[in-house]
């Protein structure tokens, strides 16, 4: 962007926050389009300061820059105001780099983080100039996407050409190679059959539509169509590329710091967790490499402050010696160690201790159930006196805020469940009464649990509106006072949640007729229109595809791609969650899920074990 | 050891808030590995305090801050650090040490200099020379400003300059009171122009700091002690 013409500067000033669409940040990576072979265009399907947040964008940014033979670029989702503007005066949605429309590149890729982001892919489809559809399709972009959205990606399989699941580092570079090879002849065609080749790659184009009991599930419509489709993990954290520069955000960005990736993948278990299923194996990266690291980031960025980011971080092996680490070499530059949600017990709080010497913030912890009884069910086993010790040893330490996570509507959940949250946060504030510094402030955050595919409660009933309800209310009542703040998930978010993470194809229709009726920014209160959404599934849905349950003999509509996790370990870990048995952590001592065979990976662990 | 830094503010940057700026300049202290004393207290951060700061949307060729350092260095050498650390839109252009005992930047700061470009109504004509002359002979010039606040813009303005049309665009030079005792707020002279001219001028104004003016020690100077005649 040379120097501004009134117009130009005049289209940005009269939005909000017009830094959305500039660009010209520090560690920015921008080429020249007629000396590469491949140009990407990496889409975070969410505004900017929220797409910036992300730590997977910018690995993949700066690893495909890393090539000579290919240039990525990245654009997001634009606020309202800014999408206004484009329309009325006939302009395409651009990328930030060099301002190309996003019509104009070989590759786009979304990130499909969750299911509220999906209008906003549509969206940012059709101002980019790209048919939304598929078949519509002729050339150029192949439109591509990756993260957990994949998971269950047929909401989108009429929109996204092919969908990669598992870590995409390694797959990336083998991806694009094809393209550059296969792309020689500009034939569509040929590029996808090479695509489907490689894999993790779905490629609904070679997949038919066969309805089996409640579901449509896609079915290898030829040979050597892969099924189960499986997802890739790169088999070594501590080799797998890292970028040493990170592009550095003018404006402030929702997570304002770098974030250090010590391990990925956790083996405690939890059964509703997707992130915890589809993340296996853990591999952790050395102390070493992470000294390394962390030395590079810091001086290439100028950041203040280090996140170590992980499933569960105080499960990192090397924990302890990485804090000292980073306290003894750091502190003087007032840099701070930041740790994001905490295990409920005394260690985590030493480690808390030691990293907020230079700056204090809350500490979060997630028991998600308020009863022994519930969370042994989800398999979270974290006892009541042990939490309590833990928050007791925390306020004494001169903590006064603390956060809890808890969810309505984990299986088998009763009301004297959510009373059993009622009571342990009674205690919690009891303890904080005594021991804090000065009035506790306990935060209290409830989201609703949506069964996700992949995982042992992928099975399970959805809850309705007047448990609901009913549940919030006994919170609310429970909780008076200042010293509790509560706030819950939106329920009809929820709701639209549920349908695209657990619908197939049909989930898909309602997604485009709502976006095409003007939804799109769904996870922002102010935008989302949920009677948009209630219509749809009212008149052209069929509701129970939402809330089931499902019969755990019919396929789903992601039978045919995999996790690595077998599927009789999920049906085993379901009898177990309805017996209320934990299954303990596999650090200590293989639980047989099949993940690591059938991927042919294995856990790595820092420091040997 | 305290230094003064001048830098631009252009291009991608003039839609940084002046917030964002502060931590941009932070951290490229940081790349740079600048020798910067930290602020005491709970959040530590580099000692840094900026001159006057910037509405967002506002481009400038004199941004300045004051750093503290723990060690002395040249400010040459200051200057070029910080370069290898920082994007073209917010190049530093000038660093020259200041004794550490001086008053803060921000309350010496007593006048800025403007250039403003605004759009013109299509198929109108004005004299402007004739309006700016009539402005500076009215007594007072008064608006109200979007939150409602009556001001009298007079005796906040130093300078008034016309400087001619460029295509669709009318140029002027202001050079306005600034600093914590009074201060011209820019956004409200753009707004007292467009309706001075009976909307011949037309909303938003761009604007360009060309330069910020210290209390000297007869006149007003730059901060860098350069006096100044207006």
């Amino acid at each position: 962007m040379k120097d501004l013409h009134y117009q130009e500067w005049k289209d940005l000033y009269t939005v909000e926050k017009p830094v959305r669409y500039v660009g010209g940040e520090w560690n920015l990576e921008k080429k020249q389009f007629d000396q590469v072979q491949v140009t990407v265009a990496m889409a975070f399907p969410d505004v900017y300061e929220v797409g910036m947040s992300h730590l997977g964008l910018k690995i993949l940014y700066h690893l495909i820059n890393s090539r000579p033979e290919y240039a990525c670029e990245r654009v997001f989702a634009p606020w309202p105001d800014r999408e206004k503007k484009l329309r009325d005066q006939g302009r395409l949605l651009q990328t930030l780099e060099s301002g190309r429309p996003l019509k104009d590149f070989q590759v786009l890729g979304f990130s499909l983080q969750h299911e509220l982001l999906y209008t906003n892919v549509l969206n940012m489809l059709e101002l980019g100039g790209v048919p939304w559809r598929n078949r519509d399709r002729e050339g150029w972009p192949l439109v591509i996407a990756g993260g957990p959205g994949t998971y269950n990606p047929e909401p989108l399989a009429d929109f996204v050409d092919c969908f990669f699941l598992g870590e995409g580092e390694e797959a990336i570079l083998d991806f694009l190679r094809v393209v550059a090879e296969a792309g020689k002849n500009q034939d569509r065609e040929e590029v996808l059959q090479e695509i489907v080749k490689l894999p993790g790659w779905y490629v609904p184009a070679f997949y038919e539509l066969v309805k089996v009991n409640n579901f449509f599930c896609p079915e290898p419509g030829k040979d050597n169509i892969p099924r189960p489709v499986k997802k890739q993990v790169v088999s070594s954290l501590e080799e797998s590329y890292y970028p040493h520069k990170i592009i550095v955000p003018f404006t402030e960005v929702i997570h304002d710091r770098i974030s250090l990736e010590v391990s990925r993948g956790c083996t405690r278990g939890c059964r509703f967790c997707q992130a915890g299923m589809t993340y296996r194996p853990v591999r952790e990266r050395s102390l070493e490499t992470l000294q390394e690291m962390a030395g590079e980031l810091l001086k290439n960025t100028g950041y203040d402050e280090i996140s170590l980011l992980s499933l569960s971080s105080t499960d990192y092996s090397c924990i302890g010696e990485l804090v000292d680490f980073l306290l003894s070499n750091f502190r003087g530059l007032g840099v701070g160690v930041a740790l994001p949600s905490l295990r409920a017990d005394n260690f985590s709080v030493q480690m808390a201790r030691r990293v907020q010497q230079v700056r204090k913030t809350g500490l979060t912890f997630a028991p998600e159930a308020g009863t022994q009884r519930l969370r042994n069910v989800i398999n979270k086993g974290v006892k009541e006196e042990d939490l309590l010790e833990t928050v007791k040893t925390a306020f004494a330490a001169g903590w006064w805020s603390v956060k809890l996570y808890f969810m309505l509507g984990l299986p088998t959940e009763e009301d004297e469940d959510v009373k059993g949250i009622v009571e342990l946060l009674r205690k919690v504030a009891r303890a904080g009464k005594e021991l804090a510094p000065r009035r506790p402030q306990i935060t209290v955050n409830v989201s609703t649990f949506i069964p996700k595919a992949h995982t042992p409660f992928q099975w399970e009933a959805f809850i309705g509106r007047e448990d609901v309800q009913r549940r919030q209310k006994i919170l609310q009542e429970g909780l008076r006072g200042r010293i509790f703040r509560l706030s819950w998930h939106d329920y009809n978010m929820s709701l639209v949640e549920a349908l695209l993470a657990r619908g197939d194809r049909r989930a898909g229709k309602i997604l485009e007729m709502v976006w095409q009726k003007g939804s799109r920014l769904d996870s922002w209160s102010e935008h989302f229109r949920p009677e948009k959404w209630l219509e749809a599934i009212q008149t052209s849905y069929s509701p129970e595809l939402v809330y089931g349950p499902f019969p755990t003999e019919i396929p789903l509509p992601w039978s045919h791609l995999s996790a690595g996790v077998s599927r009789d370990y999920l049906l085993q870990e379901r009898d177990r969650a309805f017996q209320g048995c934990i299954t303990p952590d596999c650090r200590q001592g293989c639980q047989n899920c099949g993940l690591c065979g059938s991927l042919n990976v294995s856990m790595e662990i820092a420091g040997g074990d | 050891m305290r230094v003064r830094v001048k830098h631009i503010k252009i291009e991608e940057a003039v839609f940084i808030s002046h917030l964002d700026l502060v931590t941009t300049m932070n951290r490229a202290l940081r790349r740079a590995e600048i020798p910067f004393r930290l602020t005491e207290g709970f959040n530590p951060r580099p000692r840094i305090a900026y001159g006057q700061p910037l509405a967002l949307g506002a481009a400038s060729a004199a941004e300045y801050f004051d750093v503290f350092l723990q060690e002395r260095l040249d400010p040459g050498q200051i200057k070029n650090m910080l370069n290898s650390a920082l994007p073209r839109s917010l190049e530093v252009s000038e660093a020259r040490e200041v004794p550490v005992k001086s008053p803060s930047l921000m309350s010496l700061v007593k006048a800025a200099d403007y250039l403003l470009q605004a759009q013109v109504r299509e198929g109108e004509n004005l004299n402007v020379d004739l309006m700016v002359e009539s402005m500076l002979k009215s007594e007072s010039l008064n608006m109200e400003n979007k939150k409602g606040q009556k001001k009298d813009l007079k005796k906040l303005l130093l300078k008034i300059e016309w400087q001619g049309f460029s295509g669709k665009l009318g140029k002027i030079r202001i050079v306005g009171r600034a600093g914590s005792e009074l201060n011209l707020n820019i956004k409200d002279f753009c707004q007292f122009l467009v309706s001075f001219s009976g909307g011949f001028f037309q909303t938003p104004c761009m604007v360009y700091r060309k330069e910020l003016y210290l209390k000297g020690q007869h006149n007003l100077e730059t901060p860098f002690g350069m006096e100044v005649k207006l």
